[in-house]
């Protein structure tokens, strides 16, 4: 189930929340529209939470998780950390590391199994993400981005990487991460993927502005729809992006 | 809000005091107020400077590897709240620092107790050295003399005595 | 600029008002007072400033104009058709060339009089060209007066137009008047078209626009067309041939099988026949409407034959009607299919598709080892979407126009919100997932006498702190924390003492020489010093150390040693009679103090006037009298400066 909202006027999504299967962070507004939001589509099933990080709105990309644990920067704050820790449930760990690129969203993109790492991260930071996660981790750019977090999203059934990605390169991301990608845009055309959208296992927020094609190749390589007919459905989406992209 | 350490003197920065530094390699430094600020820019380094803790804890003159000081550290992992946790913690910190002033206390003896050593000795060696300052060699002399003299005339009446007996 | 969009061209004035904007920005812009005294050149460059603003004003919003709106060879021939159609190709281009030959004229005025105001020698000459200067333009504009309104017209018909996309999907719906391709449009889209029952309902075209397969698609309108040659039809009919000229649409072509609009069959036909050149590479389809009134069963023999032959060259009929909705979906979805098909292809023929392939396909992956990683989804996620699955219905294909409707409609934050309105205050405690909920709202302490509160909570403290206490214990009991100070023994603090009064003593010793080493007075002779010392300081200096000197004894002092007597020449002494008196070799001497001096209050007088005449020697540690050398003869500090109030006249 693939969803529009905006924050504050702003399409981009994924630097204002961040969504995985076991939880959701949500940046606080001045409205509660953006949360509503969410809350209406998953708060029967997994805790939706007002989070912010160092006092700092752009939480989708300072922090990092899965359903196994959260990884904060070392600039949150003790009352920040001690909020989102009572707001979450026991099974997830979560730890504040000490690491120079603090923005650990744009740096790590990550699933429930494997993560993607930029190529500079500590060493310890990398072992405390395959602790707390319990993910493999990989050092690896997305065809010269280093802002792994930025450039793709992927969840445990599809993901997407930005549009200039080769065909070689999603091939080989693609086994590495032992899921479906795409390579495509977000928001009308955004290459920033990361910052463009949040999805999990089930369903996806991107911005207001993002066109019904990209919205059914979103919703058809995370298998968000509608199970019955998705190879017809890609067949569609086929057509309908060779005529409007070119 | 949270209590800082000054980067340079390591003295508690309360909210709204002091100043913070960002380097370029991301790293924060916190002053508590200008003086460390400036001796850090001056690049002076704390374990050189005598009034630091950084020198102190260096130089020995500190209680340093000590159970009781394990207690405060910034943590990494929060713990969900629990009321009683939270009060029992409170007491804990006051007993705790009870602790660690009284062995920090007792530290400080054990280093002055030296001293006092070092005391006595130059004491007596002054009192060796310079003591005719405050007292003469002569001093009592004539008395001494007196004395002497009564006790040469003394025997020699003894010997008479006994040499008429 | 000009490729669909005509809304943004400027108003073209009125040649009145052209006129007045420009005349009274030249006032206004200008600077206006210029006198006969000045300097001729001054004068004409006054003048010529005015002439020149003029000119550029008049030169400039011409230019926009003939910028903005839009050349007939450059838009897209549909564009260039529709206006020409409209407006008249040649009227149009005749208006903009006399624009463009207004505005040459206007600058050669302008040229001409800024080179004739070289020659105006008086203020009243310059004025009078600058006059003609500017009436000259002025009447040049005047002409212009016809042209200026029709070009104002066509910019007001031209930002009606509706904003078509000549490139991207198209539906194009024509066929008769009053066929019912008003509602058809209706229907699809939300444009809502005037739908009457005579003929001509529409006399323009319409866009509406829908959305099928994630693409938008546009649906024109046309008015209806007659059946009759090219050169008897009128405007509004030119219109819709243009459309199909020119666009690269999917056609339908609506047929009224109940025959309610006046025309048969057969001149629907016919009709159809000489508008098919139109149709060439283009998708094409029949709509045969109405089918309410007279159903596909119910229609005569000839005219489901002319539908079969249409089946048979290959054309596909649809048999819909307006009024029920049926066979609408089925003829939209096989008309933008095919369009979408053939589209697609010729883009795949181009070369531009390389570029984007990279988009096209999804990689999938390669099994790399034996783990198996399964989505996670909770369940009731599960169980919510196996219900919609069954009350969903299956054609709906579009995920766009899915609307979930559940029973209750759970209050999200933002209705709590709206509800409170001002008093409405985010409370983050509220969704703490606590051990004990009633302490969910209790706040919590941060800092307590300097220490940060949560650098003490870890699971272990308690234990820790247990294992401090015990360690604490034991050290007590084995008497870590006694104090083992030993107290001196009597010798022991006889003998500081004596350091104290030791150190004490050198102390003093130290300061009594600093003092006498800063004094920079001269030293007095060593008799004079000694003089101050007394046999009764000597006494008491040695008493201190410990040596009683009480005792006359042992005391051989004197204030001064016997001075030894005078003795005369030895000889004569000696020769002589010792019974000779002595006589005095000189007669008695008094000090100087007391020589002419009356009484003591006078000598002591003297005394202090002495002291005083030798005090700035002393000072000044000079020699005596006759030293008088100057080490500075102008020192700075005296000689330099302002004074802070006061004259300098003397230092």
């Amino acid at each position: 189930m693939a969803v529009r909202v905006q924050f504050e006027n702003n399409n981009d999504i994924g630097v204002f929340s961040k969504l995985t299967n076991a939880y959701c962070l949500v940046a606080v507004g001045g409205s509660e529209n953006f949360y509503s939001t969410f809350e209406a589509e998953l708060a029967d099933t997994i805790p939706v939470v007002h989070a912010s990080i160092a006092g700092c709105r752009i939480i989708g990309r300072m922090c990092v998780g899965n359903r196994n644990g959260l990884i904060m920067p070392y600039s949150t704050t003790d009352q920040e950390l001690q909020h989102i820790r009572n707001c979450l449930p026991d099974e997830i760990k979560i730890q504040r590391v000490e690491e120079r690129l603090s923005a650990l969203g744009n740096v790590v993109s990550c699933n429930d199994y494997v993560a993607l790492v930029h190529p500079d991260l500590d060493r310890e930071t990398e072992e405390i993400l395959a602790d707390v996660l319990k993910v493999e981790v990989f050092r690896q750019t997305v065809t010269d981005q280093v802002l792994v977090g930025s450039y793709c999203c992927f969840s445990n059934q599809g993901g997407l990487v930005h549009p200039k990605t080769s065909v070689e390169a999603q091939d080989e991301l693609s086994s590495l991460l032992q899921v479906p990608l795409v390579a495509g845009t977000v928001n009308r055309g955004s290459e920033v993927i990361g910052g463009g959208m949040v999805v999990n296992d089930w369903c996806a927020f991107c911005g207001l502005d993002t066109t019904s094609t990209e919205l059914s190749v979103i919703e058809s390589v995370f298998k968000l729809g509608d199970h019955q007919n998705q190879g017809t459905v890609q067949s569609k989406i086929r057509d309908s992006l060779i005529d409007s992209l070119v | 809000m949270r209590v800082e350490t000054c980067s340079f003197c390591s003295s508690p920065v309360y909210p709204g005091h002091g100043m913070n530094f960002v380097r370029n390699d991301c790293k924060v430094f916190r002053f508590c107020r200008g003086k460390c600020h400036k001796a850090f820019k001056k690049k002076r380094n704390p374990r050189k400077v005598k009034w630091t803790k950084a020198y102190r804890r260096s130089h020995g003159k500190e209680l340093t590897n000590d159970a009781s000081l394990e207690f405060e550290k910034k943590r990494n992992n929060p713990v969900k709240y629990d009321r009683e946790t939270w009060q029992k913690t409170v007491h804990a910190i006051r007993r705790i620092e009870e602790i660690k002033t009284k062995r920090h206390n007792h530290f400080i003896m054990n280093r002055l107790k030296v001293g006092k050593k070092v005391e006595t000795e130059a004491d007596i060696r002054e009192v060796k050295q310079n003591i005719n300052l405050i007292k003469s060699p002569a001093a009592g002399l004539l008395q001494k003399r007196q004395e002497e003299e009564l006790v040469e005339v003394l025997p020699e009446d003894d010997q008479e005595m006994e040499n008429v007996e | 600029m000009s490729l669909y969009n005509f809304k943004k061209i400027t108003v073209v004035p009125t040649s009145k008002e052209f006129i007045d904007i420009t005349l009274s920005k030249t006032q206004r812009k200008t600077p206006t007072v210029v006198h006969k005294n000045y300097h001729i050149s001054r004068i004409r460059s006054f003048y010529n400033r005015k002439v020149k603003f003029t000119q550029q004003n008049y030169h400039d919003r011409l230019s926009t104009i003939l910028t903005e709106f839009p050349k007939l060879e450059d838009v897209h021939p549909f564009y260039a058709d529709l206006m020409n159609v409209l407006y008249d190709k040649d009227h149009y281009k005749l208006a903009l060339g006399q624009i463009n030959t207004a505005k040459h004229l206007i600058d050669n005025v302008g040229r001409d009089y800024t080179r004739l105001m070289k020659y105006g020698d008086s203020l009243y000459r310059c004025k009078m060209l600058k006059r003609a200067a500017l009436g000259r333009m002025c009447t040049i504009m005047k002409r212009q007066k016809q042209t200026l309104e029709y070009l104002e017209e066509v910019r007001q018909h031209m930002s009606r137009l509706p904003s078509i996309d000549p490139n991207t999907r198209t539906l194009l719906i024509s066929g008769f008047p009053n066929v019912g391709k008003s509602s058809f449009i209706n229907k699809l889209t939300r444009a809502e078209v005037e739908v009457q029952p005579y003929a001509f309902t529409t006399k323009s075209l319409f866009v509406g626009h829908m959305d099928y397969r994630y693409l938008r698609w546009q649906v024109i309108d046309t008015p209806g067309i007659l059946d009759h040659p090219l050169e008897d039809r009128n405007t509004i009919e030119m219109l819709s041939i243009t459309a199909l000229a020119h666009l690269r649409a999917a056609v339908v072509y609506v047929m009224d099988v109940s025959e309610q609009c006046g025309e048969s069959m057969e001149s629907q036909i016919s009709l159809f026949n000489n508008i098919k050149p139109l149709f060439l590479n283009k998708p094409l389809f029949i709509m045969a409407n109405k089918t309410d009134i007279v159903s596909k069963e119910e229609l005569s023999e000839e005219n489901r034959k002319i539908f079969e032959n249409f089946e048979n060259e290959g054309i596909s009929v649809f048999w819909t009607s307006t009024v029920t909705g049926e066979g609408i979906m089925e003829l939209r979805q096989a008309a933008c299919d095919k369009l979408l098909l053939d589209r697609v292809e010729a883009k795949m023929r181009g070369k531009k598709v390389t570029g984007v392939l990279n988009r096209l396909r999804v990689a999938t992956p390669i099994q790399r080892d034996e783990k198996v990683r399964p989505p996670c989804i909770p369940e009731a996620v599960l169980k919510k979407r196996a219900a919609m699955a069954t009350t969903v219905d299956a054609s709906l294909s579009d995920i766009g126009s899915m609307t979930m409707e559940t029973d209750e409609r759970k209050k999200t934050e933002r209705d709590l919100e709206l509800e409170m309105d001002d008093e409405y205050v985010l409370d983050l405690q509220k969704w703490w997932d606590l051990k004990n909920p009633d302490e969910k709202h209790d706040t919590l302490p941060e800092v307590w006498e300097g220490h940060n509160i949560s650098d003490y909570i870890d699971p272990g403290i308690f234990k820790r702190l247990e294992d401090l206490e015990k360690e604490e214990g034991l050290r007590e009991e084995a008497g870590y924390y006694e104090d083992e100070r030993e107290s001196d023994d009597e010798e022991m603090k006889e003998i500081r003492q004596m350091a104290a009064k030791i150190r004490e003593k050198k102390a003093l010793r130290l300061q009594e020489s600093h003092l006498r080493r800063k004094v920079k007075k001269p030293k007095l002779p060593g008799v004079v010093a000694n003089k101050k010392k007394t046999p009764g300081e000597m006494v008491d200096k040695l008493g201190e150390l410990g040596i009683d000197l009480s005792e006359q004894r042992q005391a051989h002092f004197r204030s001064r040693s016997k001075t030894r007597q005078i003795l005369g020449k030895r000889k004569r002494s000696m020769s002589m009679d010792v019974g000779e008196s002595r006589s005095r070799v000189r007669s008695q001497s008094r000090s100087r103090n007391e020589s002419g001096v009356r009484d003591v209050a006078m000598q002591q007088k003297a005394r202090k006037l002495e002291k005083i005449s030798q005090r700035k020697m002393i000072r000044f540690g000079k020699a005596g009298e006759s030293d008088r050398h100057i080490p500075t003869e102008r020192p700075k500090h005296l000689n330099t400066g302002k004074r802070g109030v006061g004259k300098t006249q003397r230092r």
